[in-house]
């Protein structure tokens, strides 16, 4: 037996009947209400639920609809700004919290806070903030008389990305923050020492250190803001996604095969892209 | 290096000054919009220009534990998260135990299937199973709402209590068995025992993912089942600004307390496996 699996010397022959009793009702869950569903809406996009033949002609639909079009690019610019800022936002953070024991724990709790937060809430919440007559305008414009007239922040584009930021950027901070502060200092001393100005060692040392820290949470903040329903419900006024379009099918009809359609499509968008960004990482992280 | 330190104070002085504010602003930005909230739930009136509102009630409050459609849907809540907090950790807790302990044909596949509910984007769950239970006529029915949250807290139950599993020594069983005990003596003083925390970290979070799921319920609710979260969307969408808000902290609160207890539960459950 190899030394990192000593558990299983004595377990080499489980029960099958046990092991049966123990799993089944996990897996008819899984299988039943998750494979099975996901099963029929790929069946009712391609039309067979009628007992017809498989037609494309629902995505072709689909994709001949500038609404639509315009959902899906909107749903990946939507993403990928939340990814981008989430990045943006975590490294000086992720300073801050190695600069000083003082800052490590503040920063530590603020960015996880957010976590625990329901995403409905955290949509309201930022919504209300951000509102032209709300708390974060009267500070501009009442208290502090930066600006002269209050910015129309909720509602609007950035207001979107600012609220997925906000409820996503965490899964980025967290793994940035703990990589920041857990490199070899002595690198960057060394790069420093050597004549390096903090950019370049910021940019040749200390990002290509950090990047897969990086990358993996941004991954989970993109396939977070991805599939997002409950933000861009309240605040995606003049913005619609495919998450809220496929939500609105329904109630507005029971449009099951066009809902079918759009959830289908952002299913394999997002197991592309997680599996297109794993492929890259791997690549990255072997060269 | 002596000769740079008046250089350097300055900048030190600087760069102290940039932290602290980047850090109140960072601060302001996470606090923020949660301030706000708790201000709306309480706030008799709040006008622009006023920075601050300029009265205070806690009538919201009152309003929405003695409202009949609000009461429904907290008690909706409660009882549809017990639901499924037990049938969860009955169905989680012996495949994690499967899966975490023995070695079987499939167990790859089988951990990967338990983990499909993750890949997906959300909506298309909720999707899929609302068309399931709408050609079913399950829509709006009790059983509905828990098998949908089931399916949502299924991936994370057995995650929590795997990787607890996975984390337990086999020397204390394997003692255990050497001094003559059954298997099943085993697994219910030795196993079992060593298992408590991850088995409450499991159940607490699995009410609490319930408590506050809102996207698959609103899709297989119907008014009469309808927990908190749908009805708190329902009173936004009325312009109930002040009910919402007090909704929204009914919930908040719960969930970040859970959190914080989960967290400390956590971590020394750490410290005790090493």
């Amino acid at each position: 037996m190899p030394q990192g699996h000593p558990s299983r010397s004595y377990v080499a022959s489980p029960n099958l009947l046990w092991l049966a009793l123990a799993l089944s009702p996990g897996l008819l869950i899984v299988v039943g209400l998750v494979a099975y569903p996901l099963g029929l809406a790929v069946s009712n996009s391609l039309g067979l639920a009628r007992g017809q033949t498989a037609t494309i002609s629902h995505y072709l639909a689909f994709l001949s609809d500038p609404r639509s079009y315009w959902a899906l690019l909107n749903t990946f610019a939507l993403a990928f700004a939340t990814t981008a800022g989430a990045i943006i936002l975590s490294i000086p953070l992720g300073y801050l919290a190695r600069a000083s024991r003082r800052f490590a724990t503040p920063v530590r709790l603020l960015v996880t806070l957010p976590l625990a937060v329901p995403v409905l809430i955290a949509a309201y919440a930022l919504t209300l903030f951000f509102a032209e007559n709300g708390l974060f305008n009267s500070i501009l414009v009442r208290a502090l008389h930066l600006l002269s007239e209050p910015l129309a922040i909720s509602y609007s584009w950035p207001g979107l990305v600012i609220a997925c930021i906000w409820r996503f950027f965490p899964y980025t901070g967290l793994l940035v923050i703990s990589a920041l502060g857990t490199l070899d200092r002595n690198l960057e001393d060394a790069a420093a020492s050597t004549g390096a100005n903090p950019l370049q060692v910021f940019r040749r040392v200390t990002l290509p250190l950090i990047a897969p820290a990086a990358l993996t949470g941004g991954i989970l903040t993109f396939v977070s803001t991805f599939g997002t329903f409950s933000i861009p419900l309240i605040m995606g006024r003049s913005t619609e996604v495919l998450s809220v379009m496929a939500y609105r099918k329904v109630t507005g009809g029971f449009d099951w095969q066009s809902a079918s359609t759009i959830v289908v499509i952002m299913a394999v968008f997002q197991i592309a892209t997680l599996v297109g960004l794993r492929g890259a990482m791997n690549r990255w992280v072997a060269r | 290096m002596g000769g740079t330190v008046t250089a350097v104070r300055p900048m030190r002085v600087g760069l102290a000054l940039l932290r602290g504010v980047f850090l109140a602003l960072f601060a302001g930005f996470i606090f923020g919009p949660l301030i706000v909230l708790a201000l709306w739930s309480v706030a008799q009136q709040w006008f622009w220009p006023s920075l601050l509102p300029t009265s205070f009630t806690t009538r919201w409050f009152e309003w929405a534990i003695t409202v009949p459609n609000v009461l429904r849907s907290l008690q909706n809540s409660l009882f549809v998260a017990t639901l499924v907090t037990i049938a969860t950790s009955i169905i989680a807790v012996p495949a994690a135990i499967s899966i975490g302990r023995y070695e079987f044909r499939g167990r790859t596949v089988v951990r990967w299937l338990f983990s499909v509910p993750l890949l997906v984007p959300y909506i298309s769950l909720g999707i899929g199973i609302a068309s399931v239970f709408y050609t079913a006529h399950l829509t709006g029915t009790y059983a509905a709402v828990v098998l949908a949250h089931m399916i949502a807290a299924l991936p994370f139950g057995v995650l929590i209590v795997t990787s607890a599993v996975e984390e337990l020594v086999p020397e204390v069983e394997e003692a255990a068995l050497a001094c003559g005990a059954a298997p099943a003596a085993v697994f219910w003083k030795i196993i079992l025992p060593q298992l408590v925390p991850a088995l409450l970290a499991q159940a607490g979070y699995v009410f609490m993912l319930s408590m506050d799921e809102f996207t698959l319920t609103l899709l297989v609710a119907s008014p009469e089942t309808a927990t908190l979260p749908v009805q708190m969307y329902g009173a936004m969408g009325e312009g109930y600004l002040q009910v919402s808000s007090a909704l929204a902290i009914l919930l908040l609160l719960p969930s970040l307390l859970l959190s914080a207890v989960l967290a400390r539960f956590l971590r020394t459950d750490l410290h005790v496996t090493g």
